[in-house]
C-alpha cells in the first residue's frame, strides 16, 4: 500500500476504532452487532447450508408433511412436507435483501428532495414539504397498502410500495439538517467562492446529513422487515412457494395450534432480526449522538 | 496558613486514546479578600480546575487522583456531594460562568430566580426577600430594578445577564468567588464595566476571587497574583506587577505579548490606485413586531473608498453591523440601497460576468476555522474548491497547485490527504487562508481571522497574513474585535456604531489620537500594561441600543460622555480633519459657535 493510501485510510480506521471502543461500553448494542452479523453470515450461505435446498421451492413431499421438530427436521415439516428449517434460514435472505433494497429506495428519493429543500427554501420547499405532508398523513403500512393494491401483489411491488410510503421521513430529517447547515460557514465560503449551487448541495450539504441518516435507517430497517413481513401475510407481498416469513406465517395460521412449529419458527426469526436491528438503530444514535449518551 | 490552597492536586481523564493527566498543580495559596488570576489557553485545564473545586467534575470519565483543596483550613475534596451541597456550593464558593446566555433558566423571571435563592438561602420570605433582591440589584448596579425583577433573561443584554448572575452568587452569600471567563463573548466596553463591578464588590464586601482567564490583559488589571496554567501545571506565579514586566518562562513571555497593544501600527503601505469604493450602502432587515412592520437598520449610509494595497481595520461591538456591511459588500445579502464599485465597475449590476469576475477577485477568511472547513472532506479538496469554480485543473496539475498553496500558507505538501479535524485552529485557519488565496484574489476580507484560535498561532498567522499581503499585493478588509490585531495590521481604520461610521482615518492617526467620543470610550476600555488597575479604564454605561429604533439624532448621544442637549436632534454629519480622517460628531461640525455643550 503506498503512503496517499494510507493518509487516506488511517482517519477512517480512527474513526473505526473510536466506533468499537463506544461499542464495547454498551453491551446491548454489542450484542445486536454479534446477532446481526450471525444473521448476515447465515443469509449469505443459506444456499450451501440449507439442509434441504429443493424445498425452497415447489417441491411437495406429503408423505412427510406435518412432521414435528426433530433431529431430521430441526422446526418440523409443513403442510407439503418441506422442511421449515431450511425455509426460515432461506427466508432471512429474503428478508434482508428487500428492507435493504426498499431502505435505500426511500433515501435515494428522500435524501436529494430534503437537501433542495433546505438548501433552497422559499416556494422549492413549500411544494416538497407540503407533497411529503401528504404522504405522512397516511400511516405508513396502509399507505403500502393501498399502494401494492394498485400496482398488484409482488415482492417488487411490496419494495417499491414501502419506500414510496418511507421517503418522506428522510427528507424531514435531511430538510432540518440543510436548514442548519445552510447556516455553517463552510457553506457561506463555498457561496463567497463561487460555486454553484447544486455542487454545493451535492457536494457540501448531503455529505454532511449522513450521520442523522444512517442512524434513522439502521432504526427502520427492523420496521421495514416488519412491513415486508405484514404486506406478505395479507397476500400483497411474497407469492407462495416463496420462503418468505409473512407468508409462511399467513399460509400456518390454518394449521395453528396444532402444528405450532409452523408459526412460531418463522415469528421467532422476525422477533430476533427485528429487535436486533432496533437495538443497533439505538446504539448508532448514541455513538453519533452524544447528547443522548448515557451517563 | 492561606485562606484558600490547593495542594498537590492530580486530575486524570479516561478517554479512548487512554488515560490523560489533565491537571498536576502544585501549590496554589490565595490570602483572604485578594484576587487571584488563572491564566492559560482554552484546553490547559483552566475550566477543570473550577469544577474539581466545587466537586463539580464528571466522574468518570474524570478521577481526582490525589491531593487536598483546603477552604479555611478545612480539605473541602474530602466532603461527600450532599455536604458540598448543603455547606459549600453557593454558601462558600460561588461561581460565574463564562457563558451568561445558557446558565440563566429561560422559563424563570429575574425576580423569581432571585426569589428562589433568597430563600433557600437566607430564608427570608414575601416583602423581606423583595427588599433584599432590590438590595442586590442595587449592590450589582442594575438600574430599574423593578421592571428588572419583571424580565425573563432573553430580554436582557449579555452585561446585564452577568450582573444578574453575579447578583445570584451574592445572594447565597458566598465570600469565595470563581468567575470562569466571566467577560468572555462580552464586548471590550462592557467587559470593562463588568471587571469594576466585581473589584468593587471584591473591595466593599471582602470577597475572594479566583478569576479565570485565557487572555493576559483583564487578569493584569483585575488581580493582584497571577498564575499561569500551561498543559495543566502552574509554570509560574507571582505578583501581577513582576509577571507582567519581568516574565521568567518563554511561555508567560507569549502571553504577555500577545495582549500587547502595538503601540507603533504597521508602517503606511504604498498605495496605489483606488479598488473599491463604497457609496451610501444601506442594508436595512425587515422585522415584524406585533404586526408593525419594522427596519432593522444594520448598515446605515455607509461610504468608503479602499486603495489597492491598503488594509481598512473595521472596529466596533458587537451588532455594530461591520458583520453586515461586509457581507453586503461580498454580495451575500442584497442591499437596501447604495452602490459598491470594485475595479471601477458596479458590483450590484446583473451582468453575470462582472458578478463572476467579482466572486473570483474578493475572498473571504472567517472567523472560526472549526466551522469554516467543510469536516468531511479532505484538505485537497477544501483548498481546490475554488480552483473548481474557476480554472478547472485535472489531475496532477490540480494536486500540485494545492500542493504549491499549502506550501505557501506554511503546511506540506502530504497535509492535502487529511481531514480537518487533524489540525489545530491554527493549522486549520491556514488552510482557509490556502483556499481564500487559490483564486488569485485581489481583496481578501478577514472576519476576526485569529479570535478563536490560541495566542501562540494567532502571532504567527498575523505574520503569515502580512507575509502574503506583501508577496501579492493583497487590498485586506479587516474585521476584529481585537484592537491589538487591527492595530498590527491596519492602515486605516473606521469605527463603527449602530450600523454608521463614526470615525474613519488613518490607523496611526487614529490611536495616537482618537478623536469620536466613541472611539475614545473603546480605547479606553481595553486594559493597558502600562497603567495597571482598575481605575484606568472608562466604560460606558448601558448597552447598544436596538438598531430598529435606534436614538434620534446622533445614535451615541444615550451613552456619549460628552453628550449635549443638540444631540438627540442634530443627525451628525461626517467633517473631515484632513483629507483622509472624517469624524461623525456634532461638537466638529460648523455649528461650533451655536451648539450649546461648550465642550469643545
Amino acid at each position: 500500500m503506498n503512503q496517499k493510501m494510507k493518509d487516506i485510510l488511517r482517519p477512517k480506521l480512527k474513526e473505526l476504532r473510536d466506533m468499537i471502543f463506544m461499542l464495547r461500553r454498551n453491551a446491548l448494542t454489542m450484542a445486536a452487532v454479534i446477532v446481526l452479523i450471525l444473521i448476515l453470515i447465515l443469509a449469505l450461505l443459506a444456499p450451501a447450508i440449507v439442509p434441504y435446498p429443493q424445498d425452497i421451492a415447489d417441491k411437495t413431499n406429503l408423505s412427510e408433511k406435518f412432521q414435528p421438530p426433530s433431529s431430521a427436521h430441526l422446526f418440523g415439516t409443513d403442510e407439503l412436507g418441506r422442511d421449515v428449517f431450511s425455509r426460515v434460514l432461506y427466508g432471512t435472505r429474503i428478508s434482508l435483501s428487500t428492507a435493504v433494497l426498499a431502505v435505500a429506495l426511500s433515501l435515494i428519493i428522500g435524501v436529494p428532495l430534503g437537501a433542495v429543500a433546505g438548501t433552497f427554501g422559499g416556494a422549492v420547499d413549500e411544494v416538497i414539504m407540503r407533497i411529503t405532508d401528504i404522504f405522512l398523513s397516511f400511516p405508513p403500512m396502509l399507505l403500502a397498502i393501498l399502494l401494492v393494491s394498485m400496482l398488484g401483489p409482488s415482492l417488487n411491488n411490496a419494495i417499491l410500495a414501502i419506500a414510496l410510503a418511507w421517503w418522506p421521513w428522510y427528507t424531514r430529517i435531511v430538510r432540518g439538517q440543510a436548514i442548519s447547515l445552510k447556516e455553517r460557514k463552510f457553506i457561506q465560503a463555498a457561496e463567497t467562492i463561487g460555486t454553484p449551487k447544486w455542487k454545493i448541495v451535492a457536494k457540501h450539504i448531503i455529505p454532511n446529513t449522513i450521520s442523522p441518516v444512517v442512524v434513522q435507517a439502521s432504526m427502520d430497517m427492523g420496521g421495514v422487515i416488519l412491513t415486508i413481513a405484514s404486506l406478505s401475510y395479507l397476500g400483497l407481498g411474497a407469492q407462495a412457494p416463496s420462503p418468505e416469513w409473512g407468508l409462511m406465517i399467513s399460509t400456518s395460521r390454518n394449521y395453528f395450534p396444532d402444528i405450532w412449529w409452523y408459526s412460531v419458527f418463522p415469528g421467532i426469526a422476525i422477533f430476533i432480526t427485528v429487535l436486533a436491528f432496533n437495538l443497533l438503530g439505538d446504539g448508532v444514535r448514541e455513538i453519533l449522538d452524544p447528547k443522548t449518551r448515557k451517563k | 496558613m492561606s485562606y484558600f490552597e490547593v495542594n498537590g492536586l492530580q486530575v486524570r481523564h479516561k478517554t479512548a486514546e487512554g488515560i490523560k493527566e489533565v491537571l498536576n498543580i502544585d501549590h496554589i495559596a490565595i490570602e483572604k479578600g485578594t484576587t487571584y488570576g488563572i491564566v492559560g489557553e482554552s484546553g490547559q485545564g483552566k475550566t477543570v480546575l473550577a469544577l474539581t473545586i466545587l466537586k463539580l467534575l464528571q466522574c468518570p470519565p474524570g478521577e481526582i487522583t490525589k491531593g487536598s483543596i483546603l477552604l479555611d483550613g478545612e480539605d473541602i475534596l474530602s466532603y461527600s456531594q450532599r455536604r458540598m451541597q448543603a455547606s459549600v456550593r453557593g454558601k462558600k464558593i460561588a461561581m460565574i460562568f463564562q457563558d451568561p446566555m445558557s446558565c440563566l433558566n429561560p422559563v424563570f423571571t429575574v425576580g423569581q430566580m432571585l426569589d428562589d435563592v433568597i430563600r433557600t438561602n437566607r430564608g427570608l420570605t414575601g416583602k423581606e426577600a423583595l427588599a433584599y433582591a432590590y438590595k442586590v440589584l442595587d449592590l450589582v448596579k442594575l438600574v430599574d430594578a423593578e421592571s428588572t425583577l419583571k424580565k425573563y433573561p432573553h430580554q436582557l443584554s449579555g452585561g446585564q445577564r452577568q450582573r444578574i448572575i453575579i447578583a445570584l452568587a451574592l445572594c447565597c452569600g458566598a465570600e469565595f468567588l470563581i468567575a470562569d471567563e466571566p467577560t468572555r463573548n462580552l464586548d471590550v466596553t462592557i467587559q470593562a464595566s463588568i471587571l469594576k463591578l466585581l473589584k468593587e464588590l471584591q473591595e466593599t464586601l471582602g470577597i475572594t476571587v479566583l478569576f479565570i482567564a485565557n487572555n493576559m490583559s483583564l487578569v493584569s488589571a483585575f488581580c493582584d497574583r497571577i498564575g499561569i496554567l500551561h498543559e495543566g501545571r502552574i509554570i509560574e506565579e507571582g505578583e501581577t506587577e513582576r509577571i507582567i514586566h519581568a516574565p521568567e518562562q518563554a511561555y508567560t513571555r507569549m502571553l504577555v505579548e500577545a495582549a500587547r497593544l502595538h503601540s507603533a501600527p504597521a508602517a503606511e503601505a504604498e498605495t496605489g490606485e483606488e479598488l473599491l469604493r463604497v457609496e451610501h450602502l444601506k442594508k436595512y432587515f425587515d422585522v415584524k413586531k406585533k404586526n408593525k412592520k419594522l427596519s432593522l437598520k444594520a448598515v446605515d449610509d455607509v461610504s468608503f473608498t479602499l486603495n489597492k494595497g491598503e488594509v481598512l481595520g473595521i472596529v466596533g461591538e458587537s451588532g455594530c453591523g461591520k458583520s453586515t456591511l461586509v457581507n453586503t459588500i461580498l454580495n451575500l445579502y442584497d442591499p437596501t440601497a447604495g452602490k459598491v464599485y470594485f475595479d471601477g465597475k458596479d458590483v450590484f449590476s446583473d451582468e453575470r460576468k462582472n458578478r463572476n469576475a467579482f466572486k473570483k477577485n474578493v475572498q473571504i477568511v472567517f472567523q472560526d476555522p472549526y466551522w469554516s472547513l467543510n469536516p468531511r472532506w479532505l484538505v485537497k479538496e477544501i483548498v481546490a474548491e475554488p480552483l473548481d469554480a474557476y480554472e478547472k485543473l485535472r489531475g496532477q496539475e490540480r494536486l500540485a497547485r494545492v500542493g504549491q498553496l499549502l506550501e505557501m500558507v506554511g503546511l506540506s505538501r502530504d497535509d492535502a490527504y487529511k481531514y480537518p479535524h487533524e489540525f489545530s485552529g491554527g493549522e486549520r485557519q491556514r488552510i482557509a487562508i490556502a483556499r481564500s488565496l487559490a483564486s488569485n484574489p485581489k481583496l481578501v476580507v478577514l472576519d476576526e481571522p485569529t479570535s478563536s484560535i490560541d495566542v501562540f498561532s494567532q502571532a504567527q498567522i498575523l505574520e503569515l497574513l502580512r507575509e502574503l499581503k506583501e508577496k501579492f499585493q493583497l487590498t485586506n478588509i479587516l474585521i476584529s474585535h481585537d484592537l491589538g490585531v487591527v492595530s498590527q495590521m491596519a492602515n486605516k481604520i473606521a469605527v463603527m456604531y449602530l450600523g454608521k461610521i463614526a470615525e474613519f482615518g488613518p490607523a496611526a492617526e487614529v490611536f495616537r489620537n482618537p478623536q469620536h467620543p466613541y472611539t475614545k470610550a473603546l480605547f479606553n476600555a481595553i486594559p493597558k500594561f502600562e497603567k495597571l488597575g482598575m481605575d484606568q479604564l472608562t466604560t460606558l454605561e448601558g448597552a447598544i441600543p436596538s438598531p430598529i429604533n435606534p436614538p434620534s439624532g446622533c445614535a451615541f448621544h444615550t451613552r456619549c460622555a460628552e453628550a449635549c442637549e443638540a444631540c438627540k436632534s442634530w443627525t451628525p454629519e461626517p467633517v473631515y480633519l484632513n483629507e483622509a480622517h472624517y469624524v461623525s460628531c456634532i461638537h466638529f461640525t460648523e455649528r461650533q459657535g451655536e451648539n450649546t455643550c461648550g465642550k469643545r
